[in-house]
């Protein structure tokens, strides 16, 4: 069986778990960037309650493995509570948890490392606080965190394959599955690897434009 | 008028902590040229943002028109009152800083247009004229980190007179420039100076100082050594202030 013949055979197995990916890769997007970025505006503001401790948490989870978080939460949680928790919903919590603390981290590192001098240079030119903030804070700021955020978020979107390993039909259980009824290892995890660079590298390049036109050197030459 | 009554500043905490200026007394009259001379790490820049108000002194005041500031302050708020626009459109207090302070990602145009809001027919022409003057036209459109520390210097400059501000604040803002450009600026400040800005600049050019200022001010180790017309340069009554321009002089060859 060549390629097209398994996409062909397979294809609403593969679609369905294609699917469930982006699903859980969108959800995950979401709320990382909503709540991750408040956590991280937040943090920059209230260093002592909000920074310190959200830092804490995101060192803490710099050092344990993604997979061993994912597995972390979803038995002990279901054993806890004596209840059943669907291995989607488990893989969504986890790695939204580290997207968060990831995210926060580039906008609380963002906005406390601003260079103070901009901040004056405006007053004395008479921007009000408002203007400072739109005009000047978030337009510098952006073109500084955003090529790194989409790359976060192109490693969130490969994280997701971790669901599988508590039965969550995502595409790469799709591919094993597939793979132990023809196994054609080769053909098979190709199809996967395509499948991935489509949405990734559309990101990634997307990340690299924007780091060229805005994230240009602002030092001097 | 801007006017400084015995401020102090203090700058760092604890063991680390510093006088940077010590009992500053000094005026500056609308249309006139105040030049402050003296040498690295004398608390000029510090004196020229306390008078800004964007240092907050430890002790004295600092009255701005009829805007009196006593210090300790006792708010945490800034004191920003005097950078908005006013009357006729027109702002109380420009500065120009040593560290020049540009917006790198605007041009250099857009840094001198934003902050006028909506730019008038007149102000283009203005623009127009200060383009021209400065000559300006090759790296008007290029960002600052793609021009040269002279380049930036005149779009710094030129931002804050566009600003057309009562009180300037200009430091060592001729430090880049090439004789040309330095005479023009100068020269520049004399003519606005008729118009009754009052203009505190912070330079090494002696010449200047001699010829267009009104009031010279030279500051050592934090406190005011000499003050005077623009004779005390002719005529020291200080060892300190004579060393000092002579070392300056030592390179065209004149001494006093």
């Amino acid at each position: 069986m060549n390629v097209f013949e398994i996409l062909s055979k397979y294809k609403d197995e593969f679609l369905i778990g294609a699917g469930v990916t982006i699903k859980i890769a969108i959800l995950v997007w979401i709320i990382g960037l909503i709540v991750g970025g408040l956590l991280g505006i937040l943090g920059a503001k209230y260093k002592r309650f909000i920074g310190i401790p959200s830092r804490t948490i995101s060192f803490i989870l710099g050092g344990i493995p993604a997979l061993v978080f994912l597995f972390w939460l979803h038995y002990p949680a279901q054993r806890i509570f004596n209840v059943v928790i669907d291995g989607f919903y488990s893989t969504v919590f986890a790695l939204s948890v580290i997207n968060t603390f990831l995210i926060a981290d580039l906008v609380r590192n963002a906005l406390s490392t601003f260079p103070e001098q901009y901040i004056v240079s405006a007053e004395v030119m008479g921007f009000s606080s408002r203007e400072i903030t739109w005009k000047i804070q978030i337009p510098l700021i952006l073109r500084q965190i955003i090529p790194s955020v989409l790359i976060t978020e192109i490693v969130m979107l490969h994280s997701t394959l971790f669901g599988s390993f508590i039965a969550v039909d995502e595409i790469f259980r799709i591919a094993l599955r597939v793979n132990s009824e023809v196994y054609r290892p080769v053909e098979v995890f190709s199809i996967l690897a395509i499948f991935f660079l489509i949405i990734s590298l559309p990101i990634a390049g997307f990340a690299s434009w924007l780091k060229k036109r805005y994230s240009r050197n602002l030092s001097k030459i | 008028m801007i006017k400084a009554d015995n401020i102090s500043v203090e700058l760092g905490n604890g063991e680390s902590r510093k006088t940077i200026l010590n009992d500053i007394s000094l005026e500056l009259e609308e249309g006139t040229i105040t030049v402050l001379i003296g040498p690295s790490g004398s608390g000029k820049s510090t004196l020229l943002k306390s008078l800004a108000l964007l240092i907050q002194p430890s002790t004295g005041s600092i009255t701005i028109d009829d805007d009196k500031y006593e210090f300790p302050y006792h708010s945490k708020e800034k004191i920003r009152k005097h950078f908005q626009k006013g009357e006729r459109d027109r702002q109380k207090v420009g500065i120009v800083f040593q560290d020049l302070h540009l917006l790198p990602h605007w041009t250099n145009y857009k840094n001198i247009i934003n902050p006028l809001k909506n730019i008038t027919a007149e102000q283009k022409k203005k623009l127009d004229f200060f383009i021209e003057l400065f000559q300006m036209e090759h790296f008007i459109n290029n960002y600052p980190n793609e021009s040269s520390r002279g380049e930036e210097q005149r779009v710094a400059l030129v931002r804050a007179l566009m600003q057309d501000c009562k009180y300037l604040l200009l430091d060592e803002i001729t430090a880049a420039l090439d004789p040309e450009q330095t005479v023009n600026v100068l020269k520049y400040c004399d003519t606005i100076k008729k118009t009754g800005t009052s203009i505190l600049i912070i330079t090494h050019y002696i010449p200047f100082a001699r010829k267009a200022a009104d009031q010279v001010i030279f500051l050592d180790k934090g406190s005011i050594v000499e003050k005077g017309s623009n004779q005390i340069l002719t005529n020291p009554q200080s060892d300190r202030l004579r060393n000092f321009i002579n070392s300056l002089q030592y390179i065209v060859g004149t001494e006093v």
